[in-house]
């Protein structure tokens, strides 16, 4: 051992480097990333912090005990004095150090972790990433990309179409995989080994039982972090505007909650829909005989990360999965309700746990049949945009009476009585729409709403309290 | 096409409760669906050989650290990645022609980038709808 402690105590006492890594590694994220302006230069600095973030601990470590360095540790301070313009070796050194310090990343008390303070107690007292911690592991990645990238000219995340591939990246490395693995470790104050301890296949089983145990977690965590909720709410901000605007031309009787409700589920479903069917339009004309070929023979293994993984990934054939059933069940939302809050009930009762589980799986597909439902009258809002007021007419004509009553009376401050009927509320408005509107648009609204109320005297109301449920409602 | 459908669920999907799910919901999608259905299962098909291609990358570039081992180029990585899909669709298709393994990871590639110039369009879209 006695030439890995005189290579280590050499590669330590560089003072020149060391002196050089005092000042660009006390803190992640200092100052020297901020002043480089080229992209590819500002690369090669955060390899270099990352790199020196890394051999300060290796040197706080082991100065004193340099015979107790791992191979792979002592080749990550060797790395770490690499000057830069790497060779295509060097790049793969780096990349393969970074291995090593994922690896002890993983483990909120390896060494690695708690000398640098990578993870901290939140208030609940589970770990999570400390501010430096998070930038640790995000300049780390991007930078495994990026050398995998260079290396292989195949970009391993964003290659094809493969933006969910994306969100499990995210997800995956952004922390979550972090503390499940820590959970997964628990077992070490009993016994357990720690990270370092670890050989792979032990590592790889508590990886892999972190995401077993993390998985409902981790599986929301990519959702949320894939739809950029800055993002989405600045789209439907956007949207919101722009229909109010519009809706705020006539007086529907559509209130904002209204259509936010709507946007909420509307997301880019219809946007989906809208470019959908050109591509099935395209691939109905392509010739896939092969497909007939293709035989069952899968054989997986199944582990926890490729289940998760394939959760991401399905997320899409999932939806037209539900919004092919949901062809089958009601399409008024309000049943569909009724049917969740009985789900509700059952679950809520229900002992045994795979019957719970079942209910919990028909609640959440009844939940997706309602999103779908008020998806298509989203859509129906959307043509609000072609400003013709026949499509107004239709959509309101396609909407509950009672609500658009209910909207009216709102627009209009007109108190209803608790008790009123809905046909009196609908003649009320039908004199105040008369008295106020001159434009034609009125006109048909009130056209509508006549029509509404021969239209239900032919068949059976709703089973709805309307009364109960809007009649005296007041604008806030 | 139910059939070839079913086949190519039981290729892509490995959760049995998604597997069943999509089978019965078969019964109830109209032509339209099923095709777009179809595009969609052979995306989650190439994005796990995609992810097969890149944990040997990754143990082709360990070797590459250490000192003495051969250094890949580019074209080695494009290579394997090739081998990758082939030994993929061989393995879970049980082809053996390399012809119609060729052709089939044609359809496949095309496929993929018709997916992507689907996804363009919902950008386009996307950015429409921001204004």
């Amino acid at each position: 051992m006695a030439n890995r402690s005189e290579a280590a105590q050499a590669l330590f006492s560089n003072s020149e480097y060391n002196q050089q890594v005092e000042r660009q590694a006390t803190h992640w994220g200092g100052e020297v990333g901020k002043q480089v302006q080229d992209v590819s230069a500002e690369q090669e600095v955060e390899i270099h912090q990352v790199l020196d973030f890394y051999y300060t601990h290796l040197r706080e470590k082991y100065s004193t005990d340099p015979e107790s360095l791992t191979d792979a540790e002592l080749a990550a301070a060797r790395v770490a004095q690499y000057e830069g313009n790497y060779s295509p070796r060097q790049q793969a050194e780096i990349y393969s150090t970074m291995e090593v310090m994922y690896k002890q990343m993983s483990d909120p008390e390896s060494d690695f972790s708690k000398q640098k303070k990578i993870y901290e107690r939140d208030e609940r007292g589970r770990w999570k990433l400390s501010a430096d911690g998070e930038q640790m592991v995000a300049g780390v990645n991007r930078q495994r990309i990026q050398i995998f990238e260079n290396l292989t000219g195949i970009d391993p995340v964003a290659a094809g179409n493969f933006k969910e591939k994306d969100r499990f990246a995210r997800a995956k490395e952004a922390g979550s995989r972090f503390e499940a693995v820590s959970i997964a470790l628990t077992g070490r104050g009993r016994g357990g080994k720690s990270v370092e301890e670890m050989n792979e296949d032990e590592f790889n089983a508590a990886r892999m039982k972190g995401f077993q145990d993390e998985r409902g977690r981790l599986t929301v965590q990519a959702r949320i972090d894939t739809i950029s909720a800055q993002n989405l709410e600045s789209q439907k901000t956007s949207a919101l505007e722009k229909m109010t605007e519009i809706i705020g031309r006539y007086p529907t009787g559509r209130s904002t909650e209204r259509v936010r409700r709507v946007l909420d589920v509307l997301e880019m479903d219809i946007a989906m829909a809208q470019t959908e069917r050109e591509l099935a339009e395209i691939i109905r004309k392509a010739n896939t005989p092969e497909l007939t070929e293709v035989v069952n023979t899968a054989e997986y293994v199944k582990n926890p990360e490729q289940v998760i993984l394939e959760d991401l990934l399905a997320e899409d054939l999932d939806r037209m999965v539900a919004r092919a059933k949901a062809g089958e069940v009601s399409q008024n939302p309000e049943q569909i309700m009724q049917t969740i809050a009985e789900l509700d009930r059952e679950i809520a009762n229900e002992g045994n746990d795979d019957r719970r589980r079942d209910l919990e799986r028909q609640r959440a597909f009844a939940k997706d049949a309602y999103s779908l439902v008020e998806g298509d009258v989203a859509s129906k809002v959307l043509q609000l945009e072609t400003r013709n007021v026949e499509n107004i007419t239709n959509l309101m004509g396609s909407l509950d009476e009672a609500d658009v009553v209910a909207g009216l009376e709102e627009e209009l401050d007109i108190e209803v009585p608790a008790g009123t009927t809905l046909d009196d509320r609908i003649k009320a408005l039908d004199r105040r729409l008369s008295r106020r509107s001159k434009s034609s648009l009125l006109s048909s609204v009130a056209s509508m709403l006549n029509k509404g109320a021969k239209k239900r005297s032919r068949k059976p109301s709703r089973p709805r309290n309307v009364g109960a449920s809007t009649a005296g409602r007041r604008r806030p | 096409m139910d059939q070839k459908l079913k086949q190519l669920i039981d290729l892509a999907v490995i959760d049995d409760e998604r597997k069943s799910r999509y089978i019965d919901a078969l019964t109830v999608m109209n032509e339209e669906q099923k095709i777009t259905f179809a595009v969609q299962l052979w995306q989650l098909l190439s994005d796990k050989m995609h992810l097969q291609f890149v944990e040997k990358a990754q143990n082709m570039i360990e070797e590459m650290a250490q000192e003495g081992a051969p250094l890949y180029t580019q074209e080695d990585f494009a290579k394997v990645e090739e081998q990758t899909v082939f030994e993929f669709l061989r393995k879970q298709s049980g082809l053996n022609d390399e012809d119609k393994l060729a052709q089939l990871r044609d359809e496949l590639l095309s496929i993929q980038q018709m997916v992507e110039s689907h996804d363009r369009e919902i950008s386009e879209i996307k950015n429409k709808i921001q204004y």
